[in-house]
């Protein structure tokens, strides 16, 4: 057998470590007569200076390896005498190279700093695979977030961890109030009807990936269920992001798989980590800089309004009725954050466990959100070859919001409006008298079983629960004024998710450096859900209220429960660790499908097939160029129909006096299967200069051919209502590219930057029916044929340029005037580290090449009351439009302002969080306390747009997520935090 | 040891894979609170069924208009909505395919009774089944959705094939192209009315008594029922043998009706429109002008000229204009104005309210049918008979003999004996949305000399005058991909 090169070597070994958890190996130099010393390794987070525990560490040459414990530390025994090259390596982190004499017969103690890279090229993962694997044993892209990346992210939700940290990741919306969470899609809009949320695992155990119920009604935000979780307990987070990638998961998850891994416990003493955050939040200006009042949400002590004598803006100190004594809507928000977690444990048992509460305060008054988390890890390696973990996790959140929106009860439309708005005497504080409360309780539990029987055969089995419960209240109280006797909804949900995930592999090393490896396995899902509605109006009198207290009451239950399941088979053929070639099935039955469908189909087979080169491990690659590998996939995976597509239900209606029948009320069709979506991708990873240039490109192309579209049969076929078939086909291509460059390093400095960019246009091609000419979406939104999807179309304004001539329009409402998703995103990443204790990190992202409908200034342009086209608005009124440009006249005229006149391109750049943090020296920290750092975060400091509407990202998000539009949400708050981080 | 280790694992891997599989394989999906299918597998839940195809047929009056679709045409009612389409309507300008809803309807009314008959047929013993008062009530229904399709549209589509709708098309022959002539609509009814006279007829030989006691399940009034939507049937397709022959199986005072159902809103439209609204008036209709004394109008006058007439005033008449007689109409709204405030609001006692049942065949009717067959055979006595028998089952006094057959005129001679046959049928089947076909089939003079009730209208008919059928609507056009509607121009 051939002898591995050094390279070879170091990443052999890095597979055996880390897939199989090796532990230290104890090889007798001694024995020999050579002489030899004691090295003890310290690795720490460069810029945070805290101890990386799990840290893989090579001593070159020598055959001794170890793993870091909880503190960081590895003490390597027996390492020959002299100088030696020491490779720390941890996932997320750029290896690090360090040369140490050691001594004979004496110890050196050596502290090795990694640093945290943004693109990740090696490594083991498991989503998207059987088991455990390298990298390079894979063909599809993944990204990695890091817990070192999302615990210096000061995030307002779990979704603005992800944003921009993984490429082709898109998250949608950013929340103007407390505790809202935005929406994610992975390579854009994958289904037209179903799904498009991705797959979500926490530990291996599935959780919701919709929204909890009834999040988008008056407060016009939403929770996730994402938001249940503690970044800090988050270890990694892992990212497949297409069929290509997803086959093994079937049938729901053609939109991709986030999958999540929290913190385990490592062997030694017990290791506290304490974090507090105390910050300040704010809204700058709302809506046109013109207007100092910034409609009257930042001031609404003064109102603008126009001198149609003077032809001139002015401001006089005239109050809004119920503006707050502050004389602002908007306050300085207070945030706090406090978490503390422990982790240790012996060689048999380790834990993990946390704590944290947080409460933040929305810029309105009350708005506000408050949350606790619980999380308990063990994992037990007492066993032979079995190694059993249960990971627990609870987390509440009381949310309270606020009416937004576009609703005659929202604050924002109210105060926008001024006096125009629809609160009696413009008096909108009573609005706030809305109470809208909602409270989620989240349990996740779950077990992971790998039982390794022989070096080269491994089995693991996940069993995992996941039940939620929330409670989402909207009580108008009596008096309210709108319904003066009250009104009080209350929407309870509990969802149960089981989790039953089985896979086994089987390696085996075959004649001429060909190795072989079988893998099965086979998973079952079920989600049962129960949700429960009462509604009540016409309460007696005033105080608390539950729903006996009104005079009617409307009962609503809903109670349903979805199945699937399947197996997978997979055989990966690895010629020298350099090509490796995979090729499988996925088998897969899902509860909602048709019965003929399943007649014909009893499994819907998914088949995938990979190959990935690593070129740079042939011994004639330049050295100086450490990784390049070639990879390309072909998968497919699917999405399962609505879980009454299939099902024919009929109606109790009114007959003749009263006597009841039964009516069909939905049409189920037996033959309608799953939406299935072909992916190809090819990519490329490089690693150059030892680490300091690291790129990851990956084109691909998605095609569904079955799309789910809801047909409205020919009246002349007997029945009215609609009936999904999967007839549609769209098409997505992309490309994805990620860049991490380390600009300068230094003893004291050390400079780096990275970069994201990733393109996606996803056509529709063809939506399976005589009637659609197109499909109408929420908010303009629209699916057409040879068009992007979604895309906003309207009358053309024909003399847009023209000066002081009436606004002409195409006669026909098929102008295309773009997408609204942004088909490029990008971000920017830049970390300055000084003197090993100081990091400064600044970190933006951009959406181009999109177009959003204003919804906000359209319908107040439509009422006279956009403060920017006051002006013209009289001016036309009064026919004197000479010197005007149609296309103010078309957008601001209240003859004009079509909705289509206020579709504006939504291209934006934001500096998403800028980071200063600091290394306490050791000599300065308590006894007992390990590292301290200091952190001063900052968030959505600013935006470049020329988007006119309030933010360009603060989006009306249907529950759909596909489509979008602007206004009557809050925009993002600036953020300012304080934290301190200790270790002890 | 590591060979017992691979005999273990084996089938210990084979065993979770296969309970996996077998957990998939028998995925399930359950949703609570809703009436699956397979929930109606008892005997006794099928006349839940019987009754969901009434609903549905009731749907061509409640939620398809039929009466104000049909009616608004012709003289039987005049339509003053100040909306377009209204103004359309009431001249017969159907370039835009109007009634989309009263074709979805009856389409779905067919339908409902072909699926609910293939229920009956799983779920009930064959004694049961062939003689079930259900399938006779259902069928019935069905021939009469058949009739209405073929009396109002010019050319029909028979996509559901002998089972009907996607659902159970793949059972029989499917031919989505094919675009027939409306009369197809009456042989189809008549399949279904046969089917449903044998089956009636055999419930009363075998003694069935009406399920439920309910009456429109009685045997014995379905036979009445069948018989008579047979003889309407034959008659539209000119058999006037066959029509006669069941047209006198049919008691005089006999009527079989559509049910309306209150849960729906709007109920019956006629009613609704002149209690709620004041769109539709009998105001310059033949009813109101020529007959207004006859019990079939029950006329009622909610306002007046107060002096002259001013119909053709080209300006809006002020309200002093009127007398304002509302409180006689028990009109809560006290609308005593047509909707465009030109004209006098009159409406018709018939419909009391909106839950009002509308007729669908009756023995006044078939009479008149009889009329019908004996004037075409130039016995003008019998017509004579026939006519008053009709009259008498509605208490309206005999009529003496004309002495000519004469011809259709229109304003109405009511001299001879078409006339007084095309006003006893105006009569009798007033508000019924039945005046559409009778103009039709007979190329009324009020058709083709492009009367319309208010002045106003008359320069609103379509180019090429009144035209004398609905096209296929848009909504078959739009969704259906193996015809193509012709563009519609003029009349």
């Amino acid at each position: 057998m051939q002898m591995p090169s050094p390279r070879q070597e170091t990443r052999i070994g890095r597979r055996l470590a880390l897939l199989l958890c090796a532990s230290l190996a104890l090889t007798p130099a001694a024995a020999f007569g050579q002489q030899v010393g004691t090295l003890v390794v310290r690795t720490v987070n460069g810029q945070t200076g805290e101890p990386l525990a799990g840290v893989y560490v090579v001593v070159r040459n020598t055959g001794r390896t170890g793993v870091t414990d909880n503190e960081g530390r590895l003490v390597l025994l027996n390492v020959p005498a002299g100088p030696q090259v020491i490779v720390a390596q941890l996932i997320g982190y750029g290896e690090a190279r360090e040369t140490v004499t050691v001594p004979a017969d004496n110890s050196v103690v050596r502290d090795i700093r990694l640093f945290s890279r943004a693109v990740e090229l090696e490594g083991v993962v498991v989503t998207g695979t059987a088991l455990a694997a390298q990298r390079r044993e894979i063909g599809n892209s993944i990204a990695l977030i890091t817990a070192d990346q999302i615990e210096r992210v000061a995030a307002m939700n779990f979704e603005d961890v992800l944003r921009g940290r993984a490429v082709g990741l898109s998250v949608t919306g950013s929340p103007g109030q407390a505790g809202a969470g935005s929406d994610i899609l992975l390579r854009g809009v994958n289904s037209v009807n179903g799904r498009n949320a991705p797959l979500i695992y926490v530990d291996g155990v599935r959780i919701p990936s919709d929204l909890p119920e009834a999040g988008m009604l008056e407060a016009a935000e939403h929770a996730t269920f994402l938001g249940s979780l503690n970044p800090q307990d988050i270890e990694r987070v892992e990212i497949i992001k297409g069929p290509a990638a997803s086959t093994l998961y079937g049938t729901e998850a053609s939109a991709g798989v986030i999958q999540i891994f929290t913190k385990r416990g490592q062997a030694g003493p017990p290791r506290w980590t304490f974090s507090m955050q105390q910050g300040l939040s704010r809204v700058g200006h709302v809506g046109p800089e013109m207007d100092p009042t910034g409609l009257h949400i930042n001031d609404c002590t003064r109102t603008l309004s126009y001198d149609t004598v003077a032809n001139q803006f002015r401001v006089e100190d005239i109050r809004e009725p119920g503006c707050p004594s502050s004389g602002s809507w908007l306050r300085t928000a207070h945030i706090q954050d406090y978490r503390l977690s422990v982790r240790g444990g012996s060689n048999d048992v380790t834990y993990y466990l946390s704590a944290g509460w947080n409460r933040s305060e929305g810029v309105i008054d009350p708005q506000n959100a408050r949350q606790w988390t619980l999380r308990g890890n063990l994992t037990f390696n007492g066993f032979r070859n079995l190694q059993i973990s249960f990971n627990n996790m609870y987390s509440r959140r009381d949310i309270r919001w606020i009416p937004n929106g576009d609703n005659s009860e929202g604050l924002l439309y109210n105060v926008a409006r001024g006096a125009e708005g629809e609160t009696p005497d413009n008096n909108d504080a009573v609005v706030l008298n809305m109470e809208l409360d909602q409270f989620i309780n989240h349990f996740n539990t779950g077990a992971n079983i790998n039982w390794t029987p022989r070096d080269n055969l491994r089995h693991r089995l996940n069993i995992g629960l996941d039940f939620s419960n929330s409670h989402f209240i909207e009580e108008r109280p009596w008096q309210y004024y709108s319904e003066p006797q009250g009104t009080r909804a209350v929407d309870v949900e509990n969802r149960r998710l089981i989790t039953l995930d089985y896979a086994a592999s089987w390696f085996q090393e075959l004649p001429a450096d060909i190795t072989s490896t079988l893998s099965i396995g086979g998973q079952y899902n079920q989600n049962e859900h129960l949700g429960l509605r009462g509604d009540t109006e016409g309460f007696l009198g005033p105080g608390d209220k539950v729903l006996q207290n009104g005079e009617t009451d409307i009962n609503q239950e809903d109670r349903d429960v979805t199945e699937s399941g399947g197996f997978f088979i997979q055989e990966q053929i690895g010629w020298r660790n350099r090509l490796f070639v995979t090729g499988g099935f996925r088998a897969d039955a899902h509860s909602a499908f048709g019965n003929d469908y399943r007649r014909r189909n009893i499994f819907t087979i998914y088949p995938k097939l990979q190959a990935t080169y690593t070129l740079s491990d042939h011994e004639f690659w330049p050295d100086w160029w450490e990784t390049f590998r070639l990879r390309a996939a072909y998968g497919e995976s699917g999405d399962p129909p609505g879980e009454d597509d299939a099902i024919t239900i009929f109606e109790v209606a009114g007959a003749d006096e009263n006597r009841n029948g039964f009516i069909m009320f939905n049409q189920g069709n037996q033959e309608i299967g799953p939406e299935i979506t072909k992916e190809i991708e090819i990519g490329l990873d490089a690693s150059l200069f030892n680490g300091r240039l690291v790129f990851s490109g990956t084109a691909y192309r998605q095609r569904v051919d079955n799309g789910r579209i809801f047909i409205d049969p020919p009246p002349s076929n007997g029945i009215a209502e609609n009936i999904p078939l999967n007839v549609g086909v769209w098409e997505s291509k992309g490309f994805e590219g990620a860049l991490d460059v380390v600009l300068l390093e230094r003893d004291a400095v050390r400079v780096s930057t990275n970069a994201r960019y990733q393109y996606n246009k996803t056509m529709m091609l063809e939506l399976g029916a005589k009637q659609f000419d197109s499909f109408n979406y929420n908010y303009l939104n629209q699916y057409r044929r040879g068009y992007p999807m979604p895309s906003l179309f309207g009358r053309k304004l024909l003399n847009g340029d023209s000066v002081g001539v009436l606004p002409q329009y195409s006669t026909e409402a098929d102008h295309w005037y773009g997408t609204t998703r942004p088909p490029h995103e990008i971000s920017l990443g830049l970390a300055v580290t000084l003197f090993n204790r100081l990091t400064l990190e600044a970190f933006g992202v951009g959406q181009y090449g999109h177009v959003l409908y204003d919804d906000l200034a359209q319908e107040m342009a439509t009422d006279g009351l956009w403060p920017p086209c006051i002006p013209i608005n009289i001016r036309v009124e009064r026919g004197d439009i000479a010197g005007l440009r149609t296309r103010d006249i078309a957008r601001c005229s209240q003859d004009y302002a079509f909705d289509e006149d206020w579709v504006e391109k939504a291209d934006y750049f934001r500096l998403q969080t800028a980071t200063l943090s600091y290394r306490v020296p050791e000599r300065f920290l308590p006894r007992g306390t390990e590292a301290a750092t200091l952190q001063f975060q900052a968030t959505n400091l600013f935006v470049i747009t020329d988007f006119s509407g309030l933010y360009p990202d603060a989006l009306i998000r249907p529950v759909e997520q596909t489509a979008r539009g602007a206004g009557y949400i809050l925009p993002p708050p600036r953020t300012f935090t304080l934290g301190i981080r200790l270790n002890f | 040891m590591r060979e017992r280790a691979y005999r273990i694992d084996g089938p210990a891997a084979a065993l979770a894979l296969a309970l996996l599989a077998s957990l998939a394989g028998c995925a399930d999906t359950e949703v609570q609170g809703v009436i699956f299918e397979q929930d109606m597998d008892e005997p006794e839940l099928m006349i839940g069924l019987a009754r969901g195809v009434n609903s549905e047929f009731a749907d061509i009056f409640l939620a398809a208009d039929a009466q104000y679709t049909l009616d608004s045409p012709t003289d039987a009612i005049t339509n003053d909505g100040t909306a377009a389409s209204e103004v359309q309507l009431a001249v017969s300008d159907f370039r835009e395919r109007p009634a989309s809803s009263l074709w979805g309807q009856a389409h779905e009314a067919v339908w409902a009774a072909l699926y609910a008959d293939r229920r009956l047929k799983e779920v009930l013993p064959p004694e049961d089944y062939e003689v079930s008062p259900l399938f006779a009530r259902m069928f019935i229904y069905g021939a009469h959705a058949e009739r209405i399709l073929g009396e109002c549209f010019c050319n029909l589509i028979y996509n559901y094939g002998p089972e009907g709708g996607i659902l159970l098309g793949k059972e029989g022959p499917y031919d989505g192209s094919r675009i027939v002539p409306s009369d197809s609509a009456f042989k189809r009814g008549i399949a279904m009315a046969q089917r449903a006279l044998a089956v009636a007829e055999a419930a009363v030989a075998a003694g069935v008594e009406a399920p439920e006691d309910d009456p429109i399940f009685d045997p014995q009034r379905l036979v009445y029922a069948a018989h008579a939507s047979l003889a309407q049937l034959y008659a539209n397709l000119g058999d006037w043998a066959q029509a006669v022959q069941h047209a006198r199986l049919v008691p005089d005072g006999f009527a079989d009706y559509s049910h309306m159902h209150p849960e729906v809103d709007g109920g019956n439209v006629i009613a609704d429109l002149f209690y709620q609204g004041d769109d539709l008036s009998l105001y310059r209709t033949p009813a109101a002008l020529l007959w207004a004394t006859d019990p079939r109008v029950a006329l009622r006058k909610c306002g007046d000229w107060r002096s002259a007439n001013l119909d053709d005033s080209p300006s809006v008449p002020p309200s002093s204009a009127f007398i304002n007689m509302s409180a006689q109409c028990g009109n809560v709204a006290g609308e005593y104005r047509s909707e465009s405030n030109r004209y006098p609001l009159w409406i018709s006692g018939k419909y009391e309210d909106d839950n009002a049942d509308v007729e669908i065949a009756s023995g006044a009717e078939m009479r008149l049918i009889e009329a019908e067959a004996a004037l075409l055979a130039g016995q003008l006595g019998e017509f004579t008979a026939q006519v008053n028998r009709a009259r008498q089952a509605r208490g309206v006094a005999e009529i003496t003999a004309p002495t000519e057959i004469g011809g259709l005129e229109y304003p109405n001679a009511e001299d001879d004996a078409w006339s007084i046959l095309d006003r006893e049928r105006y009569l009798e089947l007033l508000l019924e949305g039945r005046r559409f076909w009778d103009l039709r089939r007979w190329n009324h003079p009020f058709w083709t000399e492009n009367h319309v009730l208010l002045p106003r209208h008359a320069d609103r008919l379509p180019p090429g005058g009144r035209m004398k059928c609905f096209e296929i609507p848009d909504l078959e056009c739009d969704t259906n991909a193996s015809i193509n509607c012709p563009v519609l121009t003029s009349g």
